[in-house]
Order: C-alpha cells, then structure tokens, then sequence
C-alpha cells in the first residue's frame, strides 16, 4: 500500500501545472543565458583543438612544439597576407587591431576569404594561450600569503583569535601553493579565464541561476505536498483512514523524491545544452587549479585544496547540488510542520534565508565562531563558483561544503523523524 | 465602504503583518543600511561631496563666471599651501617631488618604488586628506570647465530632439549649477531597493484577497449574499487601498532616515548640473525629483495591487500564488527595473520612456482583470 500512496504523492507533485510551467520558464531562462553566452563558443573551441594536438600538460617539449607550429603557421600566414596586401605582420594578433582590420577587412570585404579570417583568429587565439604560458611559475612564486591574510583581516576589520584564525589558514594555503608549484599541477591548459571566464560562467552564473531555481521549485513542492490535505479539505477523511497519518511520512519521501526528480530534469536539460554549446572534450582532466582559471579581479588563479579535475570538480558540484536541494526540501517540509497556513511557510522560508544569512552579524569580528555561521545551505548556493577551492577568509575553512550539508542532513532528518511523531499525536482540526 | 473596510481588516491579519515587518527589517539590514551607514561612500566621493558642500556655502547653487575664478584661484592657493608643506615633507623630499603637479602626474607603476611609497603615504595614511581634495577641486574644475562640450558630447549621436534638449539645457544655463551626482546616484540605488521591497510588500499582503476566501469557501456565502458577485470589485478597492497604506508607510520610514543624511542643502538644486553624471528631460529640482520618484512608487504600487489581485484570483492554490509571484517580482526587479525606477527621465532614455513603459504594465494588468471579472460575473462557483 504504502509504494502506491507514496508514488500517488510523487504524481501529483510532479505533474501539476503550476511546477510544469515553471519548470518550462525555468529551463527557457536558462536557455536564454546559454544562448547569450554562446558568442564565445567559436574561440573557446579552439582550445579543445590545441588539448588534442599538444596534450593539455604544459611541458617544454609541449611549448617548443606549440612555438615550432606557431611559427610554421604565422610564415603561411605571412605568404598569404604578402601577396595580397603586401604586409607581414609579426604575430597574428596585429591583423586584428582596430585600424588595421578597419583598413583591411571593413572597407575591402572582398579581399580575404571569411575562411581565412577565422584561420587568422585561430592563429591568433593559440599564440595568446603560448605567450600566456611563458613566466606562469613566476607568478606563483610571487604569491604573499601572508599580505593576502592582512589584506582579508583589514577588509572584514577582524581582530583578536579570528584575525588569528585567518593567518594560520592562510600559512595552511601558503604550504598548499608550495605543493601545487612543486607538482606541477598548474600547468595546464584550460579556457583562459581573463578572456572566457570559463569557470565562472558555468558554476557561478548557471549554477546560482540552477541552484536558485530548484530551491524555488523543492520548497513550492514540498509545502504544497505537507499542506495539501488541509487545504483541500481532505484531512479530516485522509488522516482517519487506516493509512493515516503514515500519509504524512510518504508526502516527505514525496517531496524527497521530487526534488530530486525537479534537479534531474531541470539541470540534465541546462547542463546537456550547455555543454553542446561549449566543448570541453579533451579537457574533463584539466585540474581546477590550473594557471588559466585565473579571472579578472581574483589574487590567483581558482585553487582547489586537493588536486582536483574538472570532470570530479563538476561531478562533486552535481552531487552537492542534489544534498542542497533535499536540503531546502527537508527544511520547507519541517517548517510546514510547525505553521499551519502554507502560505506563511512560504514566507518564513524567505525570513529563515535572510536572517540566516544575517547571522554573521551578530557574531563580534574578534570571534572565531564568526567562521562557522557561514556553515548554512543558503551561504553554500549563493556562490557556487568557490567550492571546494581555497582563498578568501570565509571559505578558507577546508571541506565546509560538505560538513554544512552533513551537518545539516543529520539536524533535518533528526527534526523531520521528530516532526513526523509529533504529527501522529497531534489534533487535527 | 464598510465591506471595503472588513477587506483590508482581513488582509492586515497580525501575522502577516508580522512577516512583512520581518522581511522588511532583513531587506534594510542587508540592502539599505549599508547606504546610509556610508554616504558619502569612499574616495574620492567623500571628497568631492565636502568640496561642493564649500561651494553652496560659499556661492549657493550657481557659480557664474566671476565666482567660478574665484573658485580657480582657491585651489592655486590651496596648490600653493601644499607646496609649502611638500617642500618640509621627508617623503616627498626623497622622492624628489616637489610641485604638485609633478606629484600628481608622477607614474607609480613606472617601477619606480620610492613613487609607490610616496602615493601610497600621501593618499592612503589615514590623517593626510590634503591630497585627496586637492584632486577633488580639481576634478571639480575641470568638470565644471568643460560642462557644456560634454553635454555635447555625451549625445553626438543621437536623434534630433536629444540633440535639442542640449541645447535647451546649455542655454537655460541650469548647467551652471552644482548638484553633485553624489547625491544623485546615493539616491538611485537606494531608491532601487525601497522599491524593491514595496513591491514584495504588497503583493505578500494583497495577493490572499480571493483565494482565502475561495480556499475557505466563504465564497459561497459571498456570492448568495446581496453585495453578490460584486464583492469582486469591493476586494479590488480594498486592495488598491492596502497597496497605498503599505507605501505610505514604507516611504515615511525611508525619508525619515533620509532626511536625517543632511542632503536638505541641496533640495532646491537644479539636478540637471554641472557636476552631475546624468542629463535629464525635464528641468527639475532635487525635491521635485524626489516628488516625482515618489509618486512613480505609489503608481508602481497600485498596479502591484492589482496584479496580486489578478494572480490571487486565478490561483487555485498558494502553491500556484507563489508560483506567479516570484516571476512578477524578478520581471520587476531585474529586466524592467532600469526603465521603471533607475533611470526615471533620463536623457539616454526615450522621452516618454517611463510614461509607455507603466502605460503598458497597466493596460496589461487592467486587461487581465477585466476578463477575469466578465468571467467572475457569469462563472461557474464549483472550481
């Protein structure tokens, strides 16, 4: 009996309207954001040809390689451009600047082929990755993870054990950074960050934007599945019946499984058309903290605090991104236990979010406790482009991720067992 | 009347009351308070603000010709004050600055490190401000000096009647005057998250109108009573009303912590300025630009209103009622929210840009609500 009402539960959630439509709006958002970002996908692409020609791991071998074939191509390159302009150029990049292109390509569209503009561009695009890998191990030995503490414990204004807290962990980076120079392991190719943005395009933007939908999604659901009974009037007749109040423990497996369910669909279906339109093929290796994941704004390049490749780095942030949303699935059920009115539980999720994410300031900054309430699901979604990697006082604590979702897994399921009794004894109006 | 009164009793239950309080207070702890905590916000802001707070109480809201080389001849005083200064300094003597000029065109990335000492003690040790508006003046002056070919400038390519309205703007001499944009885009951003939060505001409180009732089957009653189907539109007053009362309230918090920044100098400037960063359609002051935001917010409010209505009228379910909303609210919030607050008469803007824009988002919202009162009128009760 209690497979059929459960999977009863499950088809209701999934296939009411209202989650179907926002479902479709969800996945049609996500497409728009692809589809924004997909003018990168012609240059990126260039690097998986690089990845299969050269090898992903920047070697000497690898470099003179990559210096003889560039070269090689910059000379026909030249022939070509000589007899029909008569001008060389001493690397590809110069075709491409403002007035030279203006000259050349805008006022005499006739003159070269669109196929051997973009041959140009390839060329170009491979020397920039070659000139960027010359002096990386320098830039890595000019690392000061002692400033880059100062710098943190000024910019939050810490003081006393936390300013402390933070310069151990920073000495823990600096023997990290030693490790990583000493392996290695930065030495490799990956899509340059200061021009793609690689990384933060899909664990910052779409993540947030996936992580962000489907809590909307796990939370509607689950309040819906708790709450429907009463709200249909139903409850008088449901919880008298021999099933009873065990119903209440098949809509929480509901809710469970249909989060789960929602993530599947919603971020297969984002992250198929995502990684259609940007190949990654050759690159799955790549370790996270390789020299090219260094963008705009950041000390150093995306560091994680073991070696990790992409391919495990994508698959841990899938995984957890799964425990969050059974998460926000557990907590809306919990609450929906203790409000009455559904429409309430909704609004005190959103309270629960912000005075959580509040809660730091109630903390002294002299506090070490200041770094452990940070520890919550809704600080884990809201940048998802730093997990698991080092730098930055508030994440410097190593594998927070999964001790918040731990943590927090043992607490709900304590809770929601608790819940569930409370419900067996409680009156029913 | 008295049917309309019990509606909003109903909407104001001390719950929800309670929750929209909660919500508020979080949204200011994290959003607004940030703003008021740091006006003005950093360098070199701070140090323009000061400058052009010397100017209004030296000149008032114009400088004319002769008062603007007064202002010139201050800052060679000021020049030559510091000078005197440098000239005793032992930083600046071992980097072998001694003008300011040479101070201020010194290249600190020239590898140079007695150069990145010297900028980095003079502007970042806290207790020397000298040199931070010494810049000031003269990023003032230079504004100030080139005002009407920026204007220009700023709109070279643009159609006929932009190109206008500069025109307008450099004849009316308006461009003479000092309202710092400072002040203008403070208040932007701040004006952006109080209507962020009005907007939750009122679609949290309005949006149960129908559906409680529907919910509780109260409707049934309603309908068989003699006010009959026409409650639909009493319910639709009572929330145009809450919407009001709820703004009203959100606004005077927000402008009694407002007007406590001291900004109360710079009401009677023209926003349309010499040290602004905007040029706008309409030739207004700082309070009457206030006025005018202000009265876009009630606007904005009433159609919230009724667009709570409409969703609260077609949910069945407060699964599907949040379901709506949290779409209305990112709309507003994120794509529309330039065109419907932050920019409001903006130059880089259509003229009628707020006008078409809330024009639309009403005909759309008052669309949707009249078919569904032409439904309520003849529709089936057994949803």
């Amino acid at each position: 009996m209690r497979g059929v009402i459960w999977r009863y539960e499950l088809r209701k959630a999934l296939l009411s309207p209202v989650i179907l439509a926002l479902l479709a709006l969800f996945i049609a958002f996500n497409l728009l954001f692809i589809a924004e970002q997909s003018y990168k996908r012609q240059d990126m692409a260039v690097l998986n040809e690089m990845a299969e020609q050269f090898g992903v791991q920047i070697t000497d071998q690898m470099q003179d390689k990559l210096e003889r074939y560039n070269q090689a191509q910059l000379a026909e390159m030249n022939e070509l451009t000589k007899t029909r302009t008569g001008e060389v150029y001493a690397q590809p990049g110069d075709f491409f600047t403002y007035d030279h292109f203006n000259a050349y390509v805008q006022e005499q569209p006739d003159l070269y082929l669109d196929a051997e503009i973009s041959g140009f561009n390839r060329m170009r695009i491979i020397h920039d990755y070659a000139a960027r890998m010359h002096g990386i191990a320098e830039v890595y030995a000019m690392l000061d993870t002692s400033q880059m503490a100062l710098g943190q414990i000024q910019l939050y204004g810490l003081s006393g054990p936390a300013a402390e807290a933070v310069t151990g962990r920073y000495a823990e980076l600096d023997g990290r950074i030693q490790q990583l120079v000493a392996s290695g392991e930065y030495r490799h190719l990956f899509f340059d960050g200061n021009v793609y943005g690689a990384h933060s395009m899909l664990f910052k933007s779409l993540f947030r934007m996936l992580l962000f939908e489907l809590m909307i999604l796990a939370v509607l659901l689950a309040v819906f599945l708790s709450k429907n009974e009463f709200e249909q009037h139903t409850h008088l007749l449901f919880y008298a019946a021999k099933h009873g109040r065990k119903l209440q423990t098949d809509k929480l497996l509901a809710a469970l499984a249909s989060a789960a369910v929602l993530t599947t669909v919603l971020a297969g279906v984002t992250l198929a058309i995502y990684f259609l339109t940007f190949s990654y093929k050759g690159l799955w290796q790549t370790p996270i903290s390789s020299f090219f994941t260094w963008e705009p704004g950041m000390f150093f390049p995306f560091l994680t605090w073991r070696n990790v490749s992409f391919g495990v780095y994508f698959s841990c942030a899938v995984v957890l991104m799964y425990v969050l949303q059974l998460l926000f699935a557990a907590v809306a059920f919990v609450l929906g236990s203790f409000i009455r009115n559904s429409y309430l539980v909704y609004g005190s999720f959103a309270v629960l979010f912000g005075s959580l994410l509040l809660l730091g300031r109630l903390v002294p900054l002299s506090s070490e406790l200041i770094f452990y309430t940070i520890l919550t699901p809704f600080h884990l979604i809201l940048n998802p482009h730093i997990w698991f990697t080092a730098g930055g006082a508030f994440s410097m604590i190593r594998d927070w991720e999964w001790m918040t979702a731990g943590g927090w897994a043992i607490m709900l399921a304590i809770l929601s067992l608790w819940c569930l009794r409370q419900f067996k004894r409680q009156d029913i109006h | 009347m008295a049917i309309v009164l019990h509606e909003i009793r109903k909407l104001f239950s001390l719950k929800m009351i309670a929750l929209v309080a909660l919500l508020n207070v979080i949204f200011y702890l994290m959003y607004i308070q940030f703003y008021f905590e740091h006006f003005p916000n950093g360098r070199p802001d701070k140090d323009i603000y000061k400058i052009v707070i010397e100017i209004k109480q030296q000149y008032g809201l114009e400088l004319d010709e002769a008062e603007f080389v007064q202002f010139k001849q201050t800052f060679d005083q000021k020049v030559q004050e510091a000078e005197l200064i440098m000239s005793r300094d032992s930083h600046f003597k071992g980097a072998g600055i001694s003008t300011y000029e040479a101070f201020r065109t010194m290249d600190t990335f020239s590898g140079n490190k007695r150069f990145k000492e010297l900028n980095h003690y003079a502007m970042f040790d806290p207790g020397i401000d000298l040199f931070w508006e010494l810049q000031a003046q003269q990023y003032l002056i230079e504004r100030f000096e080139d005002r009407l070919e920026r204007a220009y400038a700023n709109f070279a390519n643009t159609d006929v009647s932009v190109v206008k309205r500069v025109d307008a703007l450099v004849e009316s001499g308006t461009l003479n005057t000092i309202f710092p944009d400072t002040i203008y885009r403070h208040y932007q951003s701040i004006m952006f998250y109080v209507y962020s939060i009005s907007i939750v505001s009122i679609l949290l409180i309005v949006s149960p109108i129908f559906l409680r009732d529907r919910r509780s089957g109260v409707i049934h009653l309603q309908h068989a009573s003699r006010i009959g189907r026409r409650l639909f539109r009493s319910k639709l007053i009572a929330a145009l009303l809450s919407a009001m009362l709820i703004i009203s309230i959100q606004l005077g918090c927000f402008f009694l912590l407002y007007t406590r920044r001291g900004i109360a100098l710079f009401y009677e400037a023209p926003i349309n300025s010499a040290f602004n960063s905007m040029y706008f359609w309409y030739d207004l002051t700082f309070a009457q630009f206030i006025g005018l935001s202000v009265g876009i917010l009630y606007v904005l409010g009433l159609i919230t209103a009724l667009a709570a209505a409409f969703f609260s009228s077609i949910s069945a379910n407060y699964m599907a009622l949040v379901a709506l909303q949290i779409p209305y609210i990112y709309l507003i919030t994120q794509p529309l929210s330039g065109v419907l607050i932050e920019n409001l008469i903006v130059l880089y803007r259509p003229k009628y840009a707020q006008p078409i824009a809330y024009g639309l988002l009403f005909a759309i919202v008052a669309a949707l609500l009249a078919f569904r009162w032409r439904r309520e009128r003849k529709g089936d009760l057994l949803l």
